[in-house]
């Protein structure tokens, strides 16, 4: 998936109106939240290469750590 | 851990909810801002929920569905040998609320009657363990489940992981030998992940802690003094063991997920759900969500869903091939494959 692709489905998992970039940071963005991390984790089991922990989720700090935890 | 059980079935099943449907926005109060409310709702799929009037226990809802079984004449009171009830709340610590069953039921007094401590596997295991039972018990088995977790003092009232989506229900199912020319097998796959206990658990209020109130004994709003969730841990554990169990399952029938008629699995919420069924390339026309005005009921969500499908007019003689799979608190997920064609089911009933 490529950065753009990545973007896009971030911004629907979050359901935010944020313009998000690879270097925004998570804990600026009002909905990365429980709830968004939850979707996250749905979506990093469809998508991911490698499974993904709960604890690499909470501790991404960018928007490009979320990204290379899908395309690592 | 794999197996196989031979000649029993389900005979009647029946789930009592509440007729009083709560809606998410009410439940929450202003715990929950209106924008944030709206993704969760849109989330966990689950816009109402059933919530009993004060007074009502899980018992109380056991006693309604079996009652309507008896009076439909499916099966008589004297043809049970056995009834447990799959509950984490029981009416007092002690004793096992089954007893308590057996007499409001009139039931006869050559019973067996217990509690089982189980959380969202529960129905899984309770069919497990009532079909294991007939292996010898020469009448049959009233399975009893479901939580009454609504009130306040088991709820956290400032928990939103919890009060957006936990909803009041009970079912019972009865199980018995299947006739002479009738062969059914009921395989399973269980399996427990004890390392993880603390990801869904209730601290304090048993043997290792005590729970925590005022000089009044009003309960402190400490969330140790209530059921606590990992949220991320409980995702990830049903979205990678729950669909490898389900796999495996598969694999030790030899059957494709494409030869399942039905998947009745936990109605955690409906993003679990919806996952899921994708994560093992199912349709949601066969792996339902059926729980957006009920809410996730614990041990009795899986019967809830199908006296729900019952309700909507589900036709269970094309259901020969059914997934039921449970999974929750322990952590634990219990999955089976059985025949429910000729199950005798009643659609849901609200008291």
């Amino acid at each position: 998936m490529n950065e753009q692709e990545f973007i896009e489905k971030l911004v629907d998992v979050m359901d935010t109106e944020e313009e998000l970039q690879m270097d925004t940071v998570l804990e600026e963005v009002e909905e990365w939240d429980s709830l968004s991390y939850v979707s996250f984790l749905a979506l990093c089991s469809k998508v991911a290469k490698t499974h993904v922990e709960p604890q690499e989720v909470r501790d991404a700090k960018v928007v490009r750590d979320l990204y290379q935890l899908i395309n690592r | 851990m794999f197996g196989v059980i031979e000649d029993v079935r389900i005979e009647a099943l029946a789930t009592s909810l509440s007729k009083n449907r709560v809606p998410v926005e009410e439940r929450v109060g202003d715990l929950i801002k209106p924008k944030r409310l709206a993704r969760v709702i849109a989330g966990t799929g689950v816009e109402k929920l059933s919530i009993v009037q004060p007074g009502i226990s899980a018992s109380d809802l056991c006693v309604a569905s079996a009652e309507r079984i008896f009076d439909e004449g499916i099966v008589k009171r004297e043809d049970i040998g056995a009834v447990f009830f799959v509950t984490q709340r029981p009416d007092y610590p002690l004793p096992a609320t089954s007893y308590s069953i057996q007499d409001r039921l009139s039931l006869g007094t050559d019973v067996l009657a217990f509690d089982v401590n189980c959380s969202c596997p529960g129905f899984v295991y309770g069919i497990y363990i009532a079909a294991s039972m007939l292996s010898n018990l020469g009448k049959k088995v009233l399975l009893c489940c479901g939580d009454v977790t609504s009130n306040p003092d088991i709820t956290n009232p400032k928990d939103t992981s919890f009060l957006t989506i936990m909803g009041d229900a009970a079912s019972v199912a009865i199980l018995g030998r299947t006739p002479e020319n009738c062969k059914k097998k009921i395989y399973y796959n269980i399996d427990s992940y004890g390392d993880r206990f603390k990801k869904l658990y209730e601290p304090r209020g048993a043997a290792r802690e005590r729970k925590r109130t005022t000089a009044d004994g009003e309960m402190i709003l400490e969330p140790e003094n209530y059921s606590m969730m990992d949220g991320m841990a409980i995702t990830d554990f049903t979205l990678k063991e729950v669909p490898d169990n389900i796999t495996a399952l598969l694999k030790y029938v030899d059957l494709s997920k494409d030869a399942m008629d039905i998947a009745l699995v936990h109605q955690a919420n409906g993003l679990i759900v919806n996952s899921l069924a994708e994560k093992l390339g199912m349709s949601s026309e066969v792996m339902p969500f059926k729980c957006a005005n009920i809410g996730n009921t614990d041990m009795a969500s899986i019967p809830t869903a199908m006296t729900e499908l019952k309700k909507d007019g589900a036709d269970y003689t094309k259901y020969h091939t059914a997934l039921l799979s449970g999974f929750g608190a322990g952590l634990s997920v219990a999955s089976m494959i059985m025949d429910l064609s000729d199950i005798n089911i009643l659609p849901t009933n609200e008291i």
